[in-house]
């Protein structure tokens, strides 16, 4: 639900920064202003959405704990213990996180060839944004637990809807900015072609993509536990029988 | 003594010791015990530990090997064949679609002759002039004429430029000109001259004096000039006034094209290419002019071709001080020429075309193509006034304001009609350029300026469509008779109509008809030339669809046979069916050609029996390939059938089944790439493009690294993920940029964007690499003591000698040039004989050639021949070892690969082998082979250049050493689950049949009594075996995704040497490394090596994927898989480099091939793709495979009894 809401207000205003982006006429030092309107903008939509996501997490912990199979223990428990910190508490690691995050994405975006010195500033917005769409909102629901962080991101293995929603997110939004730089070197100067955007509108497209995505990987996982659940008791009914047959 | 012999003798000794103690052979537990799988990490972290083949059975081992070997051939040979064939096909694709999309200009030889004009003068009275004494076509003008040709004189060196407040080394240095313009205003006339690419000088003269368009198809000639056959002005004038009036001094390219005009009684030739200083060949011609000029009665044409502005160019940069007193010289000389030429005589000073900012030239960038013109006569040339007056601006063309003024705008090939005209001479028949039309408007009466002037564009006119219609005539379905139909064909006929109407009547010769009769002509002249320019490359569509037919055909062959062999060798008679496939081509090819010659787009095209024959045989050997797969997979799927149904249901869906990860990633990175040819933004971009690419493997490669599971190994892979994408990028912040990256790229490769020398850092930085590169591969090769052998030679002396001294020579090269230039700057124009210590006998120049010589001995000659006689890296060492395992082990000394008899062992101890380097036995071979290949490619490059190519070995190290960590980690995940599922079949926990445990502790057991080891190992390996039939194979590795890194690597190494896919970027100064005189065999091979040697070095390093640290434990059967892996890879690499050859044909020849960046951006493409490719075929045939593979191959597994297939 949380998903849906996210994804639907995400969408309603890219449409109206477009139109921002297309109008001016002088490039990146026209946009640039409306760029950080538009992220100051993120950042409090992804803080509610991420504060609203823990405190039900929170919350259902009680009701979780008690239907939840043995795979979802372990982030029940997580979630519990990481339960009794306050509100800013909370807001305080996650932009911790978000700032190391944004760092991290800088080195790789100049890895990826961004000038180090020449358009640092186009840069380390574009950082920014990567950081509010992978980072910083994931950081509401993993915390500072590094192996929660490694095992969701490196080793493909959330275990909660939330995880698997934050997951299929993160790396489309990673997809989408990879994905937009291929539209930077052609020559049809265009005021959306100059350095930053491309990637942070293919970030943005492919994080809505990734909502939708999640949402689906979600319901997968739920029937496929369900399927489990259910041939679980299937086997060990069959080996019953083949014990009573011999 | 080699090490095959120690080893073997040390294996005896052994044996007998261990006889003689009648204790059992300490070797045999661990052999036995470890499963007959690869070894994990864990084991090969013991690379040093003892590993020997059986005693009883090595004898045998060997004698049977070596009967099979003579029975079958060796799997390199046919390894080696198999990519000849693909190879071969590469060839014959390129060839076919070259000579369809560079298919060079139709040649007229046909002369234009003085009494035939081709135009009806009568009807019309254009007599204006009544002074002409001589009348060819139209009056001559001027008796004598001065050529000065100063090579790459670009535009804004000629023009004065007045708002500068810093001037560069290049402007306003020619002050004579500028004189001129301000005191003669009427005599001096100075023209931006625009040349056609491409912009080499060979191409310009013949040009100059045909008025043609040279096709890019002989820039490649340039290397040997040969006879202009061509109807030009200089042979019209030799043929009106005698071969003893012409005088010419300058560059040897004149000679070569005209052979018969400039002989050695009338011209002073100086060699241009051999040329090393800015004054050897000025000086010769300053000194020839003098004396010419003292008599001018003795010649009617004078020309000297001054090379110095050019040499100084490329060498320097334009930008430079000795750009200054380059020019001053050239100053002086105007000066002297023009004070002392009669009134009769027309000067024309000019570049044969410009310099772009690094002082090089070929390519089209508006630096390179804008040359400057300078006419200038001591009678007035021009009237201004009547320029004015008759309103001729739209037929005129401007310059951008230069330094606050405009100046015009003239094609290179104009000037041949109107020097032609001006001369008294017939127009050359081929010309296609038009007449300037202010040097025709001379005469005071106006009226009479006006017909002149219309009666030369009419003359000029005329004769273009004449040389149209022969041509037609000769080629009926060409573009050009095509264009000419729809395009201009009419406009003649237009114009021509006009001017009967006008001439019917005197009263309607009035200016303004007679202005109009001009524009109609000029309109004719410029349109035609146009669609001469954008058709005349005359595209053969049907032999370019069959160059990328049979590419395309042999890349989804090579496609089938990656995805359905992943692990079985090449199938047995597939030579056969090639080479059958091949001879059935060429015998049919005769029958062929009639049937395809009934097809109606065949039939325009100019294919021969030679194309027919190519395609056949590139078809019917295709056809041969599929077949024999066919057979094969049947003939497979029957015996899978016997032995098994589960394995035959297996195979067929092996055809289904998706690819892995790696090999997904591996076909998006090939797509994507090959997508690059859709745009010229793409391609002019490339270079950041191929970052993109080989980062995005980086950060897949971050999560395989976190994902190992062994804590060690993951942090090594992760540190050398992250340090080979650091060093990616600073890969590609090395380059020097196109003229169209523009801003977007910062050129850092030489010391300024202005000039060509290298910066003083990298001179540093490359002294620096001599000593930190080679401690670097001794510490790569010594993590498995494979520091042995040839190693230790070659990496401690071979290869660091060799790089100092390559290091010594760039420095040597850098003072050298700094100092000739101190010199020259100091001495500046004056005739002086050259420097005594810079000239090519000099000590300076010996020390220099010598040096390098020498390194470039130590690469080709001593460490291969060296390598050769022994590439083993390995070596034993005999431990005793005390038997209850107290730690108290003794190296036994001095058998070290001496043989020397060794004391027994002592009691209480047990004697042991160990064969040092056994895990990276063939990968550190082929390292130490790979390194030489390094180190000659790296003395073809710049000092960055070479910097560079260091970092690349350092990357593909790395990316070997992380695909060796990779594969252990897949292994050993694969075991985890081969054990928990063992547990859980038979619930025995706590049984001592430990799998993982058995593995990764062999050493400790390796006290334990005979029997009981021997009884733990049957168990163990039954259990194994029992374990592979029910989980199946251990996982293969699937390595194609680093293969296309690899591949894509070649690409980044290219740009990072300081090349670009521009004609102008080629370092041609690289021809003159260690030779002193141009050599017409290694000065093509230096320039070749400098400018594709990356693709060189990484297709030379691709069989190191799959044997690094490949440990060589044979199977049962004695026999080590790894050439079915090879074979892919090899493929891969082939595949994936001539699919982005048909996404360059595609794009280039299909759908671009108007485009109007067709010259400028893809056909350069074209042919650096089409090179690199050849390249890496004959790298991986000949080098990789056949030489060192073969050798690595053979040696080892004679060493240790096993057999590799």
């Amino acid at each position: 639900m949380v998903n849906l809401t996210a994804s639907y207000s995400t969408l309603t205003w890219i449409p109206a920064w477009l139109d921002k982006g297309t109008n001016t006429t002088k490039g990146t030092e026209a946009t640039l202003p409306s760029l950080s309107w538009t992220l100051v903008t993120l950042f409090i939509f992804q803080t509610v959405v991420g504060l609203v996501q823990a405190h039900l997490l929170s919350s259902s912990t009680a009701t979780a704990a008690a239907i939840s199979t043995t795979g979802a223990m372990k982030s029940t428990a997580t979630s519990r213990s990481a339960q009794s910190p306050s509100l800013l508490n909370v807001i305080n690691t996650s932009i911790a996180i978000g700032a190391v995050g944004t760092l991290i994405c800088h080195i790789f975006a100049v890895l990826f060839g961004a000038g180090t010195v020449h358009q640092a500033k186009e840069t380390s917005q574009l950082a920014c944004y990567l950081s509010l769409l992978t980072f910083y909102p994931a950081s509401f629901v993993l915390g500072t637990d590094l192996k929660s962080w490694l095992r969701v991101f490196i080793h493909n293995s959330p275990e909660t809807y939330t995880e698997a929603a934050h997951y299929c997110q993160g790396m489309m939004a990673i997809f989408g900015a990879w994905l937009g730089s291929i539209v930077i070197p052609l020559d049809w100067d265009r005021s959306w072609q100059a350095w930053p955007v491309p990637c942070i509108l293919g970030a943005f497209l492919f994080y809505c993509v990734g909502t939708v995505v999640g949402f689906v990987v979600s319901l997968v996982m739920r029937q496929r536990k369900a399927r489990e659940e259910f041939g679980i008791k299937a086997n060990t009914k069959k080996g019953e029988k083949a014990a009573i047959d011999s | 003594m080699s090490l095959r012999k120690t080893l073997q003798k040390g294996k005896a000794q052994a044996r007998a010791e261990s006889g003689a103690d009648g204790a059992p052979p300490s070797l045999q537990p661990h052999t036995a015990a470890t499963p007959p799988s690869r070894t994990p990490a864990a084991a090969t972290s013991m690379a040093s530990s003892s590993r020997s083949p059986r005693p009883g059975q090595s004898g045998g081992g060997t004698l049977a090997s070596k009967e099979t070997l003579n029975k079958e051939r060796s799997p390199s040979t046919r390894l080696a064949k198999l990519l000849l064939w693909v190879f071969l096909i590469h060839i014959g694709a390129i060839y076919l679609f070259t000579r369809g999309f560079l298919l060079s200009r139709s040649v007229l030889d046909a002369k234009s002759e003085c009494n035939n004009t081709n135009v009806d003068e009568s009807a019309f009275d254009l007599q204006g002039h009544g002074r002409g004494e001589q009348e060819c076509w139209y009056p001559q003008q001027f008796k004598k004429a001065v050529v000065i040709v100063i090579d790459a004189l670009r535009f804004d060196f000629v023009v004065p430029h007045y708002d500068l407040t810093d001037e560069p080394y290049y402007i306003n240095k020619l002050p004579v000109i500028h004189k001129l313009l301000e005191s003669q205003p009427e005599n001096a006339l100075v023209f931006q001259f625009v040349a056609d690419p491409p912009t080499t000088t060979l191409q310009r003269l013949k040009a100059l004096t045909t008025g043609t368009l040279p096709t890019i198809i002989d820039a490649g000639s340039n290397f040997a000039s040969s006879a202009l056959k061509e109807d030009n002005w200089l042979s019209q004038f030799e043929a009106s006034r005698g071969q003893d009036r012409v005088l010419f001094m300058g560059d040897d390219t004149w000679t070569g094209l005209f052979p018969n005009v400039l002989t050695v009684n009338n011209s002073h030739s100086f060699p241009s290419l051999d040329t090393h200083d800015l004054d050897t060949l000025d000086n010769g011609v300053i000194h020839a002019l003098g004396p010419a000029l003292a008599d001018i009665s003795k010649w009617d044409l004078l020309i000297a071709h001054f090379l110095g502005v050019d040499h100084c160019g490329h060498t320097f940069g334009p930008n430079d001080p000795h750009m200054e007193s380059k020019l001053a010289q050239m100053n002086d000389q105007i000066e002297r020429v023009i004070d002392s030429v009669s009134d009769d005589t027309l000067v024309v000073i000019m570049g044969d075309h410009g310099m772009n900012g690094h002082g090089d030239h070929g390519g089209d960038s508006d630096d390179e193509i804008e040359a400057g013109l300078v006419l200038y006569s001591k009678r007035k040339l021009i009237n201004k006034s009547l320029m004015d007056r008759f309103s001729l601006g739209d037929m005129l063309q401007y310059t951008k304001p230069v330094g606050g003024t405009v100046y015009r705008t003239v094609t290179q090939i104009d000037l041949v009609p109107t020097l032609s005209l001006l001369l008294g001479l017939p127009i050359p028949f081929n010309n296609l350029g038009s007449v300037i039309p202010e040097l025709f408007l001379s005469a005071t009466n106006p009226d009479h300026a006006i017909r002149d002037l219309l009666r030369a564009m009419r003359l000029n006119a005329a004769q273009v469509s004449t040389y149209f219609e022969s041509y037609k005539d000769l080629h009926p379905t060409s573009d050009i008779a095509l264009a000419m139909q729809i395009e201009f064909g009419a406009l003649f006929e237009r114009a021509e109509r006009f001017m009967r109407d006008i001439g019917q009547d005197s009263r309607q010769q009035t200016t303004e008809h007679l202005v109009q009769a001009l524009r109609l002509y000029s309109d004719f002249l410029r349109t035609s030339l146009t669609s001469c320019k954008r058709i005349w490359a005359h595209f053969d569509v049907p032999l370019m669809a069959a160059g990328g037919g049979i590419l395309l055909a042999s890349c989804l062959c090579l496609l089938v046979y990656i995805v359905a062999y992943r692990d079985s060798s090449i199938p047995p008679y597939l030579e056969r069916f090639l080479a059958g496939g091949t001879l059935f081509g060429i015998a049919s090819a005769r029958y062929l050609k009639p049937l395809l010659l009934k097809v109606q787009i065949i039939q325009d095209s100019s294919v021969g029996l030679v194309d027919v024959m190519i395609f056949s045989m590139a078809g019917f050997s295709i056809l041969g390939f599929l077949i024999s797969l066919v057979l094969h997979s049947r003939t497979s799927a029957a015996t899978a059938v016997s032995a098994s149904a589960r394995r035959e249901k297996k195979s067929l869906l092996r055809w289904i089944r998706l690819p892995p990860l790696s090999g997904f990633l591996a076909c998006l990175f090939i797509f994507v790439n090959c997508l690059i040819f859709a745009s010229n933004s793409y391609i002019v971009h490339e270079s950041t493009f191929v970052i993109g690419f080989l980062q995005t493997f980086g950060v897949i490669g971050l999560l395989f690294s976190m994902r190992v599971p062994d804590k060690e190994a993951r942090n090594k892979a992760v540190v050398m993920t992250l340090s080979f994408m650091v060093m990616t990028r600073l890969l590609s912040a090395s380059t020097v940029c196109r003229e169209e990256q523009g801003h977007l790229c910062l050129p850092t490769f030489y010391a300024s964007a202005q000039q060509s020398v290298p910066s003083q850092w990298s001179l540093v930085m490359l002294v620096a690499s001599g000593a930190i590169t080679p401690y670097v591969i001794r510490r790569l090769l010594s993590q498995t003591k494979s520091m042995n052998g040839i190693a230790l030679i070659w990496i401690d002396y071979g290869l660091r000698l060799g790089i100092i001294l390559g290091s010594v020579y760039a420095v040597l090269d850098f003072e050298g040039s700094k100092a000739d230039g101190n010199r020259n700057a100091n001495v500046g124009n004056t005739f002086e004989p050259l420097m005594a210590g810079i000239n090519p006998g000099g000590p300076y120049m010996w020390l220099k050639s010598t040096l390098v010589r020498t390194a470039f001995g130590f690469a080709l000659i001593v460490g291969p021949a060296a390598w050769w006689s022994n590439p083993l890296c390995m070596d034993i060492q005999m431990v005793d070892e005390a038997v209850d395992g107290s730690g108290a082990n003794k190296v036994v000394p001095g058998n070290r690969g001496r043989g020397t008899a060794t004391p027994a062992p002592p009691p209480g101890t047990q004697r042991k082998v160990y064969i040092l380097g056994y895990a990276n036995a063939f990968g550190a071979s082929y390292y130490v082979a790979l390194t030489m290949i390094f180190l000659f490619v790296m003395l073809t490059q710049k000092p960055l250049g070479a910097i560079v190519l260091s970092l690349g070995l350092a990357q593909i190290s790395i990316l070997v050493e992380l695909v060796d960590i990779w594969r252990d980690a897949d292994f050993a995940r694969w075991q985890q689950g081969v054990v928990a599922r063992i547990q859980k079949e038979t619930g025995t926990l706590a049984s001592q049949t430990d799998l993982a445990d058995d593995e990764a502790g062999s050493s400790k057991e390796a006290a334990a009594a005979a029997a009981a080891a021997a009884l733990e190992s049957v168990t163990a390996e039954s259990l194994a075996s029992a374990a592979l039939a029910k989980h199946g194979q251990p996982p293969t590795q699937d390595l194609l995704l680093p293969t296309v890194v690899l591949s894509l690597m070649a690409n980044l190494l290219f740009f990072a040497t300081g090349h670009q896919a521009t004609l102008s970027s080629i370092q041609w100064s690289s021809a003159f490394i260690g030779v002193t005189t141009l050599n017409y065999f290694f000065s093509p091979v230096l320039v070749a090596v400098n400018t594709l040697g990356p693709f060189m070095l990484c297709a030379a390093a691709l069989p190191l994927v799959v044997i690094w640290k490949c440990s060589p434990k044979a199977d049962k059967l004695g026999k080590i898989k790894l050439f079915p892996e090879l074979t892919r890879l090899c493929i891969m690499m082939m595949m994936h480099q001539s699919l982005v050859l048909v996404a360059n044909m595609v794009f280039t020849g299909g759908m671009f091939r108007r485009h109007l960046m067709v010259w400028k951006v893809f056909a350069p493409r074209f042919m650096l793709q089409a090179s690199a490719l050849v390249v890496m075929d004959v790298t991986l045939v000949v080098v990789a495979v056949l030489v060192i593979l073969a050798r690595v191959v053979k040696e080892v597994g004679q060493v240790l009894s096993v057999r590799v297939v």
